[in-house]
């Protein structure tokens, strides 16, 4: 195992308010780390700050032992599937697919062909001609991970990637995920769906006001908890305890 | 939220509703609500340096472009003596500009579903959520009425004294129903045999021909038509005309103050019957309209598009996989952003146009239309209006797609900014240039052919320049914002090369030759700059700040 990705210091503002403050984590490869956080806790910034759509921040990021700054070589290994599904939506499916394989140097036969390969795991590759403004929350979903993971990347980025996905299909991309580990590919998951990232992932990292509070296996993590769920730990240390009495005042406020 | 006059209007009949059992505090809500959402939606035309916080002002400022239009139908029909001919023309003009808005401001209330989604979720009546909708169409037409025939209302006072004014409104009122009866049983048509996706497009084509008519139709019009020779047009009837609507209109008027024919009383029989006879159809088919408007919910499938020219081309004159690439995701991007293309085709048309003016407005001061000789120099306001194509690529309706520019670690932006002039040029400058080249092969024959020629070089010629000042990422902003940045000094630069190219197109007449000379340099100019083409950095700005 080798390291392929690492953080050092690194800090981030949006204007006035710090998103990251002083992140330092590593990665090496074949892992799957869960990245979990409260909304707006900065999941989304560091991800988004190591494949360089922002690149206006301090401390340094290494991937393939490489700091990043202005470097765009190494983002051909490297899928991501952001957490919106954003793509250039009045094109159809077998358009955008060509058009990403342009970007990664593939040939626009085979980006389609695999693409629409991919597609029909998740039962979407009738879609093919049509306008991807036309799909469903699902489908465009779908397309996201797919285009994201059409170039076959070393480390893949993955924002939320199961918002509106049917069942079937999250089975699928779970088996999907342990696949691709035996593969020797690295995972950094990104989610607010605790039970997945739990099933998922070999590591924790755990982002709280922009910073790094826990940083350890799966074991590590769930051994120093008295009821063993990932769930708890996140309240635990986000310091969310008030969930009952939030309850009953929604509660009461509902009844009136 | 503030007052709305119309609703102010509509509290007058506040029980004739309650007679009909409609519960008209929650219609008035509703509809309240729909009139402030639309304050806040920008309208297809006129967007221009439009603000966020001019919310308050922009009912009026949203209209003054049909208050200019409705002025200068007044001024026209004043001239008018016939009161057939008159109302033929008012009618004509009338039909066509409230049509092409209702269409391409208003399309999206009569083909909303989403409303339903959230008001027949809650426990209202269903014949109060259909009414406010039919109201809201009301309002928005009653108010385009008087902006756009309130002066003609003026000028029809002046003429004729104030007996017009309820024949008048009369009138109007029986033409709106029309549009909108017509407008309705189109989109009936069309969901019944297509899809969603057809009439989507539809609806943008209106769009841009109705930016086009506003923007540039007036400068034509004014210059074309003939004011003195109008007032002497009299009508002279004919079986025919029982079927075109437009010249009923006049009828009323005609019978009112000189007296009629009999066929002016089939007319104004026909003003009355036929709008009443179609509303009743409509109402008979409201409930299919319903259903069929479900289709918009659903996926468009388009054909398995072929597009086999421009897989052709793009074979053809790309000889890298990227440029070619490059050349097929800028074809679909043109072909399929509405948004995009609603500010792109305007442009484009004036640029057709302005040469042809120029003609014209040398024939208006009653110069023969004998070439001088120069003509061919009109043809370089084909060339100005490539920096504005050139910035609005920049823009997209799906500009947040953008950020996989930066995060694919792309680097070969030379090759898409290739593939993307290609496409321009095929999709827009070429085909600009030779229609200009046609329409003055028309005028002067063969006479400026090689001028024409060499004016596509020159402009193919540019091409790199204009891209190197104005291109960055290619539709990386949101189109929205493709009007507020001030972009004077680029545009001045172009403004130079382009001026520099027609002084010098001038000279190379006055030598031996010239013109042939002139081509070898342009071409030279095409080898080598279309070669050097600026390797931008992949930065998109706008990502930073999300």
């Amino acid at each position: 195992m080798s390291e392929v990705l690492r953080l050092e210091h690194v800090s981030k503002s949006f204007g006035s308010k710090e998103v990251l403050k002083d992140i330092n984590f590593s990665v090496n490869s074949g892992e799957i780390i869960g990245y979990i956080g409260s909304n707006g806790a900065g999941k989304s910034t560091t991800i988004k700050l190591i494949l360089g759509l922002i690149d206006d921040y301090h401390g340094d990021v290494f991937v393939f032992g490489e700091k990043v700054r202005g470097q765009f070589e190494y983002k051909k290994r490297i899928g991501y599937v952001p957490e919106v599904s954003d793509m250039y939506d009045n094109l159809t499916a077998y358009e955008y697919l060509g058009f990403i394989g342009m970007l990664y140097g593939i040939k626009e036969e085979k980006a389609v062909a695999k693409g629409k390969e991919m597609m029909g795991v998740f039962g979407i590759d009738d879609a093919i001609y049509g306008r991807i403004h036309t799909f469903s929350k699902g489908m465009r979903q779908k397309l996201s991970i797919v285009t994201g993971m059409l170039h076959n990347p070393d480390i893949l980025f993955l924002d939320e990637p199961l918002g509106g996905i049917d069942a079937n299909s999250v089975l699928v991309f779970k088996e999907i995920m342990k696949n691709l580990k035996e593969e020797g590919k690295t995972i950094f998951y990104s989610s607010h769906i605790l039970e997945v990232v739990e099933k998922l992932s070999d590591r924790i990292l755990l982002i709280n006001e922009g910073k790094i509070v826990i940083d350890g296996t799966m074991a590590d993590v769930m051994s120093k908890q008295s009821d063993n769920s990932l769930e708890s730990i996140f309240n635990d240390v986000t310091g969310f305890h008030d969930h009952e009495a939030l309850a009953r005042k929604f509660t009461d406020a509902f009844m009136n | 939220m503030n007052e709305f006059l119309s609703l102010k209007i509509l509290d007058s009949f506040k029980k004739i509703f309650k007679l009909f059992g409609i519960n008209y505090e929650v219609l008035r809500i509703i509809l309240k609500t729909k009139l402030t959402l639309d304050l806040r939606r920008a309208p297809a035309i006129n967007t221009n340096n439009r603000r966020k916080d001019e919310e308050q002002t922009s009912i009026l400022k949203g209209y003054l472009l049909h208050l200019i239009f409705g002025v200068f139908l007044a001024f026209f029909i004043y001239f008018m003596k016939d009161e057939m001919i008159r109302m033929m023309y008012f009618s004509g003009a009338f039909f066509f500009m409230t049509t092409m808005y209702l269409i391409s401001d208003f399309s999206f209330v009569l083909l909303d579903t989403k409303d339903k989604n959230i008001l027949l979720t809650k426990p209202l009546d269903s014949r109060t959520v259909s009414l406010s909708k039919v109201l809201h169409i009301l309002i928005y037409m009653f108010r385009l009425n008087a902006f756009i025939a309130g002066p003609s209302l003026a000028a029809m006072v002046m003429s004729n004294g104030p007996l017009v004014i309820p024949i008048f409104l009369f009138e109007i009122l029986m033409i709106d129903l029309i549009i909108f009866l017509v407008t309705a049983f189109i989109y009936l048509l069309v969901l019944r045999f297509f899809d969603g996706e057809l009439l989507r497009n539809i609806i943008n084509v209106i769009q841009i021909l109705l930016t086009i008519v506003v923007t540039v139709g007036y400068q034509i019009a004014v210059r074309m038509i003939d004011f003195t020779s109008l007032q002497d047009v009299k009508y002279i009837f004919n079986t025919t005309h029982y079927f075109n609507p437009i010249l009923w209109f006049g009828a009323p008027f005609e019978i009112v103050f000189h007296g009629g024919e009999s066929y002016l009383y089939v007319f104004t029989a026909l003003i009355i019957i036929v709008p009443a006879a179609s509303f009743a159809y409509y109402l008979a088919l409201s409930k299919k309209m319903e259903r069929l408007l479900l289709k918009l919910e659903g996926e468009g499938r388009e054909r398995p598009a072929k597009h086999r020219i421009e897989k052709l081309v793009g074979f053809i004159i790309n000889r890298n996989e990227v440029s070619k690439q490059a050349f097929h995701f800028s074809n679909a991007m043109f072909r399929s952003d509405r948004s995009l293309k609603l500010k792109i085709y305007p442009a484009l048309s004036t640029g057709i146009l302005l040469p042809v003016l120029m003609i014209f407005n040398m024939r208006m001061r009653g110069q023969q239309l004998e070439a001088t000789g120069y003509e061919y120099l009109y043809l370089y306001f084909n060339l100005i209006m490539f920096p504005t194509i050139y910035y609005l690529v920049n823009y997209s309706s799906a500009w947040k797609g953008s950020y996989i520019f930066a995060s694919s670690g792309f680097n070969n932006m030379e090759n898409v900014y290739r593939g993307l002039m290609r496409s321009m040029a095929c999709r827009f400058f070429i085909p600009l240039i030779i229609l200009n080249g046609v329409i003055y092969t028309i005028i002067f024959r063969f006479r400026f052919t090689m001028d024409i020629i060499t004016l596509l070089m020159a402009g193919i010629a540019i091409m790199p320049f204009i891209g190197k000042i104005y291109l960055s990422v290619p539709f990386s902003m949101p189109i929205d914002e493709s009007n507020q940045k001030d972009t004077f000094g680029k545009f001045l630069l172009s403004l130079g090369i382009v001026g520099v190219l027609a002084v010098l197109h001038f000279f190379s007449h006055s030598v031996t030759m010239g013109t042939g000379i002139y081509l070898a340099v342009l071409l030279a100019v095409i080898l080598t700059g279309w070669k050097f083409i600026p390797e931008k950095i992949n930065s998109l700005p706008i990502w930073q700040k999300r």
